[in-house]
């Protein structure tokens, strides 16, 4: 007899089935309402793909949520949503890894809302925005399980604590626009691009904070390509340990570039199609080939600005779907640089920038 | 008692490996293991039930972890998500022997 509860059959990139015991985790966590979210997504992207006027319905059905951060402690075991330490606009709480992950998921919020993106929140339905921290014990990692983000407190050798770092935080909220868009499966080129778009949210957020810093700085308005030339284009490099320092996980701009240590060995990551990895690892190299995509925005954003590269990129991911190849992606993406040159919103040379970049790394 | 075990994906997309063997481990490591192993009571874990779907979710980690104990021997592939919480100490331990062995130069990921 199977013992599986069937939750959904596309939870998002969720696994088909999920034993009784994560289900009993989850209904400890209070995520019993997930089912129906799941199910709420699951018409959403039908409803996109298929018949524009149910999308009307649904926003008119789903009640709006408040895109409210909450911050939750597992207390250093793998409960989810265990303890909530740290609800909207509640007061500092003097743990950095709560204060830390609060402030990086109120800045991704508020990116979203921005004009660049325009979302509210990551389903753009104001969906509660829900972390954990230390999660697991000397955990050196972070993830995005279809509703939440999760993070690891890092064993302090290797890797300092993930909420550090604002990119990372951004990466796994990306992962959830990315599920609520196109929706990539997470395996092979479509994974890459789940990747691909993640390492740009995590990027792009740290650059608009970046931007507003030093605006604050100022007292004056920078304009953004000032911002792009000058940001680093790292991934990862806040939560490297002691024995890692000066290391990164991925370089946008040099992809394969970002690490070479007897600890981690050398970065694998691709800049170019000729180098694709094609083997099962990693899903087929979701997180290898993405180096590809990232640096073909990296070259974009460089010459049109990260702002206007990122509205490309976004308009392009709303219109892409989850078994969407490369080739798929950069025909979006130069489509949407297109209309939106025509709508003026951005430069009018933005297609040649992005068909440019493109080539550079022989995806054109 | 033999021990494989693998770790690998993730944010940072790093493989980690391990193989042990309780008669030749120093007698602390050893002795953990074999507490460890016991307490996750992971000979009644059935294969299927923590297998994860073909991918995702994002960034988790997945494990391959092949145990042999005299006769006995289990075989399972899990993640993050799908692994037991019964399971996370012996993971955890797992993945700080493989680091160990890195840091020591002995393996490489
Ligand atoms: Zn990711």
């Amino acid at each position: 007899m199977n013992n599986f509860t069937k939750v959904g059959s596309d939870y998002e990139c969720f696994s088909t089935f999920i034993p009784p015991y994560v289900l009993d985790n989850m209904a400890k966590a209070g995520i019993e309402e997930a089912k129906s979210t799941i199910l709420q997504s699951q018409f959403f992207r039908e409803t996109r793909a298929e018949n524009s006027k149910k999308m009307g319905l649904l926003a008119a059905t789903v009640p709006k949520g408040k895109a409210d951060v909450q911050v939750y402690d597992s207390e250093n075991t793998t409960v989810f949503q265990k303890k909530l330490v740290r609800g909207q606009d509640d007061p500092k709480t003097n743990d950095p890894a709560v204060d830390n992950a609060y402030d990086h998921v109120n800045d991704d919020r508020d990116f979203l809302k921005d004009e660049i993106i325009g979302l509210n929140s990551l389903d753009n339905n104001g969906m509660n925005l829900i972390c954990n921290v230390h999660f697991g014990k000397k955990y050196n990692n972070a993830f995005w399980d279809g509703k939440q983000i999760t993070l690891g407190d890092g064993d302090g050798v290797i890797f300092t604590n993930f909420a550090k770092s604002l990119d990372v935080v951004a990466h796994e909220l990306g992962h959830g626009v990315v599920q609520f868009t196109a929706n990539f499966e997470y395996h092979h080129q479509p994974g890459a691009l789940h990747e691909h778009f993640a390492d740009v949210f995590g990027t792009v957020v740290t650059q608009w904070v970046e931007k507003k810093t030093a605006e604050k700085a100022a007292g004056k308005e920078i304009e953004w390509l000032q911002i792009t030339k000058k940001a680093d284009w790292l991934i990862g490099d806040e939560i490297m340990g002691p024995e890692l320092y000066g290391e990164a996980l991925r370089c946008m701009s040099e992809p394969g570039a970002a690490y070479d240590n007897n600890i981690l060995g050398k970065d694998p990551q691709p800049a170019h199609m000729k180098n694709i990895y094609t083997g099962p690892g990693d899903n087929g190299g979701v997180h290898i080939n993405s180096g590809i995509m990232n640096k073909a925005f990296y070259l974009t954003a460089i010459e049109i600005g990260t702002d206007q590269a990122s509205r490309i990129w976004y308009n392009a991911l709303r219109n892409l779907w989850p078994t969407a190849i490369f080739k798929e992606a950069v025909g979006e993406i130069i489509k949407a640089a297109r209309l939106l040159a025509k709508d003026n919103k951005v430069d009018k040379e933005a297609t040649q920038r992005v068909r440019t970049a493109f080539r550079e790394v022989g995806l054109f | 008692m033999h021990i494989d075990f693998e770790s690998s994906g993730g944010y940072a997309n790093i493989k980690l490996t391990y193989h042990g063997n309780t008669d030749t481990l120093p007698e602390e490591v050893a002795n953990k293991l074999i507490q460890l192993v016991e307490s996750s009571r992971i000979f009644d874990l059935n294969e299927k039930e923590v297998a994860p779907g073909l991918s995702g979710p994002p960034d988790v980690l997945h494990y391959r972890l092949v145990i042999h104990e005299g006769n006995k021997r289990i075989s399972l592939s899990f993640n993050d998500i799908t692994a037991p919480n019964s399971l996370h100490p012996l993971l955890t331990f797992l993945q700080e022997l493989a680091w160990e062995q890195i840091r020591k130069g002995k393996s490489s990921p």
